[in-house]
């Protein structure tokens, strides 16, 4: 764990923001008392809420993002920017205003209506795994040890129950109110930083003399099925439950069109600055360990305050996504499973209730695993997006775009297939005994998916 | 320092500007109390 030179200010502003967001959770925090304002405001976000939300709760890996493009340069935001602002246009394009109008709560809801009550446990199941925030707990409760030299357990709980504070009771009104205090302080946090880069330390031939040969090149000279592997992994935001949440809140499928395109433009302007802070952050502290290298350069050269506002809105960045994938997972817990498969003829009141006991649960259990599985966390998170993905993709989309397609047999073989045989080559691969050596899970599983859903279509058809 | 990371500089500028426009555009509408953006659980008025 690296020592920061964090003055008194620098701390000062740190604690501002985290009571900030605790009094914005405070002037929030009415029990809202039907699922739908609880879960998703009342389908009443407008376009500025909805991109706030949308834009603070999606980035929450900054400190992966910075270690990647440390070590490996600009084709980071080929690989964490473009490929994903390609994802981004096809949600926007093909599926925002289809997800507003079909006036469904939750993601695995949608499976519910395409494919029965199968389908729709079993995605509520993956659903839940995907959604608790265990490696953001986990880089919450790191990011409260830097600062503040707690214990790591003492950052995880501490984070944990602030989350929860904020969150708890006003739900998602809570948690879109807070991203848009988020969005800010992490905007200001990681531009703060580039021009005291750029004049401080020098411009591109400062850059040119110090960085490994290919560290500006866009491709870096990854091959092509690398570049495609991540490709991949960046079209998972097609079944993403955040996207789907924002959408099924947002005030008309126009806020949700539109607003997916503006945000698309704050992702844009954001994974620059933080490329390119990681970049110099290599030119100047080469032999810093990669994931710190971009925060080490923060404390080294701005200055007390502004090391403040960047500290800031690294936790910001990673606050923001925590909340979001806790009450993801607390509507999945209190609405799905409980409200919906466990006690259909629950009150609105209890499935409120429900929900508020999910969150609470979801954010104990991230910040149970992330102290136990610490070390290999990284690989557990992701597992589950794999899984995730390879059992979603298919039946998702051919639900939503190829509606003559629905039969619960194909979305049940679909999800089964999908994620059966991504978890048996996950274990497998843990083991050394993959029997596809050198192709990623998510393309087995998701090949396996696709092929599952096609012979169930055919075999099921009508004649 | 005529070289491209003086491009930075400037998307970095307006990514601050870009975020704090968008709170402007919130609050306005927060304080307008647009019944659009209220709560459903609040009585009107």
């Amino acid at each position: 764990m690296p020592q920061l030179h964090l003055t008194g200010l620098d701390l000062g502003v740190i604690l501002a923001y985290v009571a900030a967001t605790l009094l914005i959770g405070y002037a929030t925090r009415r029990v809202s008392p039907t699922v739908e304002a609880y879960l998703l405001a009342g389908r009443r976000l407008t376009l500025p809420l909805f991109v706030g939300s949308l834009v603070g709760t999606w980035y929450g890996g900054i400190l992966g993002v910075g270690e990647i493009a440390f070590s490996a340069g600009l084709v980071n935001w080929l690989t964490q920017g473009l490929f994903w602002y390609l994802a981004y246009a096809i949600f926007a394009l093909f599926l925002a205003r289809r997800l507003r109008e079909s006036l469904a709560v939750t993601l695995p809801e949608q499976l519910d209506r395409f494919y029965g009550r199968g389908a729709y446990t079993i995605g509520a199941i993956l659903n839940f795994l995907n959604t608790v925030p265990v490696a953001y707990v986990l880089s919450l409760g790191l990011l409260l040890q830097l600062f503040f030299g707690l214990s790591l357990g003492a950052g995880v709980l501490i984070g944990a129950a602030i989350v929860c504070l904020y969150s708890l009771r006003g739900g998602f009104r809570s948690d879109v109110y807070t991203d848009m205090l988020q969005l800010v302080v992490m905007c200001l946090g990681v531009a703060i930083l580039i021009p005291y880069a750029v004049f401080g330390l020098g411009g591109a031939d400062y850059l040119r003399a110090q960085l490994p040969a290919r560290h500006l090149d866009l491709t870096g000279g990854w091959d092509a099925q690398e570049l495609a592997v991540w490709f991949l992994i960046a079209m998972t935001t097609l079944v993403d439950p955040h996207f789907y949440q924002r959408c099924y809140a947002a005030r008309s499928p126009r806020v949700a069109q539109l607003g997916i395109f503006l945000a698309i433009g704050f992702w844009c302007l954001f994974d620059v600055c933080t490329t390119f802070g990681a970049i110099y952050a290599r030119a100047a502290l080469p032999d810093a360990p990669a994931i710190w290298g971009y925060p080490l350069l923060a404390d080294q050269i701005l200055p007390s305050g502004a090391r403040g506002l960047f500290f800031a809105g690294v936790l910001a960045t990673v606050m923001s996504t925590v909340d979001s994938y806790a009450l993801v997972a607390a509507a999945t817990l209190g609405r799905d499973l409980y409200g919906r498969i466990l006690r259909p003829s629950a009150s609105e009141a209890s499935v409120v209730r429900a929900c508020r006991i999910g969150l609470v649960v979801s954010v104990l259990l991230a910040a149970g695993f992330a102290l136990v599985f610490e070390g290999s966390i990284r690989a557990v998170w992701k597992s589950f997006g794999s899984l995730m993905a390879a059992s979603l993709l298919v039946p998702m989309l051919a639900g939503l775009l190829w509606t003559r397609s629905r039969s619960a047999a194909a979305g049940l073989s679909a999800l089964l297939l999908g994620g059966g045989i991504t978890a048996l080559d996950l274990v497998l691969e843990s083991f050394g005994r993959s029997p596809l050596p050198g192709i990623e899970p998510l393309f087995v599983g998701l090949s396996a998916s696709l092929l599952g859903f096609l012979l169930a279509r055919i075999v099921t058809r009508r004649p | 320092m005529s070289d491209w990371t003086l491009w930075l500089v400037a998307d970095a500028f307006l990514l601050a500007l870009a975020a704090l426009a968008l709170a402007a555009a919130f609050l306005i509408e927060l304080l307008r109390g647009d019944p659009r953006n209220r709560s459903p659980d609040r009585p009107p008025g």
